[in-house]
């Protein structure tokens, strides 16, 4: 199914924003019964702060829900953080309302090295 | 085992278990596309076989190999699951021959995470002939670097059991590639906090995406700077391999870490991959001048010494 994301990812005031933007897009859940779990990679983007706009073709018989994940790669090295510099922030949005050819997210980059699951799924 | 006219024993550390309906659909197509397309119906039944503690008894026997450590694991993204108990069922067959590794969920931990570390406790103490922790972060999904998880190494730490850890990459689909999920570097943190853990890094840093030693030297420096860091080299006597191994024993005998290498395979794979594994391992080990009691120290001696368990006879 395609699917139309659009929004915007935003950085806390003071922090640099010249760096790259990585976006994962993934599945919310996938399988089921014990294999059932979370966060199934579904494909990845690049954006800067701000304004974006992305499309793909989400994998209807793979999972279910969408999760929008990003992160800020200030360092510009690749990688989200290394063992010293712990500086690169992450933020990660679900999806309502889903499935829907067209979204519009925001994403907050709020938490500093975290992976997709620091945020989903949340504590209850 | 004989190696110069000297019999040695074999302790393999690593190998799987598991049942095919617990696979996910990525992995039981990758095992299934190693089989000619006419004979696809057969791979779960064969795997089923492959895997169950006969089975795994049987490729020691084929291979002279003396024992095994057998790993649970929860991986539902990748390769699937074989449960704590199920693990305890299969080496309970032959607990004089098979050691468990238990492992945890860790993919829904801001929800169950307490709940889960209780689960591993639970194992580690209350099930027969658990030595070990298994834990796989690139399979799993969670960062070498992620403080949350930091628990599992209090629990391994307090009750003596050494944690086994994938370290690097894997062909598999849906595995992790970036390096804080593959570089054991990321791991330091942890590794520092908690001197009473063990940590045996799997795999030494063969990164078999690539098909490099990427993160082999990071593994050396690890095990020369921490008394808790080992060095596991499971795959690497494999074919996709083949290339490297020279190389990775040079780095390990140069390092002055043979003392900290546990012997493993990551098998069974197929039938006479362990044994396979083995000979490839040795002629490479003789190759690169080691002496009769480095390769013993290898294959099983620093196996029992990590593990508190008698050395294993020929």
């Amino acid at each position: 199914m395609p699917v139309s994301i659009s929004g915007s990812i935003n950085a806390p005031d003071g922090v640099a924003i010249d760096g790259k933007v990585y976006i994962n897009v993934y599945h919310a859940w996938a399988l089921d019964g014990e294999l059932r779990h979370p966060v199934e990679y579904i494909e990845s983007f690049e954006a800067i702060i701000g304004r974006f706009s992305i499309e793909f073709a989400y994998p209807l018989d793979k999972g279910e829900g969408l999760l929008v994940y990003a992160w800020l790669d200030n360092d510009n090295d690749g990688v989200l953080c290394t063992p010293s510099d712990r500086n690169d922030l992450a933020g990660l949005t679900e999806v309502d309302s889903f499935p829907a050819a067209e979204v519009t997210v925001q994403i907050e980059l709020t938490a500093a090295c975290a992976g997709p699951d620091w945020f989903f799924p949340p504590a209850t | 085992m004989e190696v110069d006219g000297q019999r040695l024993a074999v302790v393999d550390v690593h190998l799987h278990t598991g049942r095919w309906e617990w696979m996910p659909p990525v992995f039981q197509d990758r095992l299934s596309s190693r089989v000619p397309r006419g004979f696809k119906w057969v791979t779960g039944i064969l795997s089923d076989r492959w895997l169950r503690g006969e089975g795994l008894l049987s490729q020691l026997d084929d291979a002279g190999i003396r024992a095994a450590g057998v790993f649970a694991i929860y991986s539902p993204h990748t390769t699937g699951i074989a449960t704590n108990e199920y693990v305890a069922e299969q080496v309970a067959l032959n607990p004089d021959r098979l050691y468990g590794f238990a492992s945890l969920r860790v993919d829904q931990w801001n929800t169950n995470g307490a709940e889960q570390l209780a689960t591993l406790e639970a194992a580690l103490t209350g099930l027969d002939n658990m030595i070990g922790v298994k834990l796989a972060h690139a399979h799993q999904q969670f960062r070498f670097d992620d403080p949350r998880f930091y628990g599992i190494y209090e629990i391994a730490g307090r009750l003596g059991k050494p944690i086994y850890l994938h370290t690097a990459t894997s062909p598999n689909p849906g595995v992790r590639l970036e390096p804080p999920y593959t570089d054991p570097y990321y791991l330091e943190d942890a590794i520092r906090r908690y001197p009473d853990t063990i940590f045996i890094l799997g795999h030494a840093g063969w990164d078999t995406y690539h098909r490099k030693l990427t993160y082999v030297d990071a593994c050396i420096d690890l095990a020369q700077r921490y008394d808790n860091v080992y060095l596991e080299p499971g795959a690497l006597g494999a074919e996709r391999a083949a290339e490297v191994l020279p190389d990775f024993v040079r780095r390990i005998k140069a390092g002055g870490v043979t003392r900290k290498l546990i012997y493993g395979s990551d098998g069974p794979q197929m039938p006479g991959y362990t044994g396979k594994h083995l000979k490839a391992f040795v002629i490479a080990m003789k190759d690169a001048d080691y002496t009769v009691d480095e390769m013993r120290d290898i294959l099983a001696n620093n196996f029992s010494r990590v593990f508190g368990l008698p050395e294993f006879q020929p």
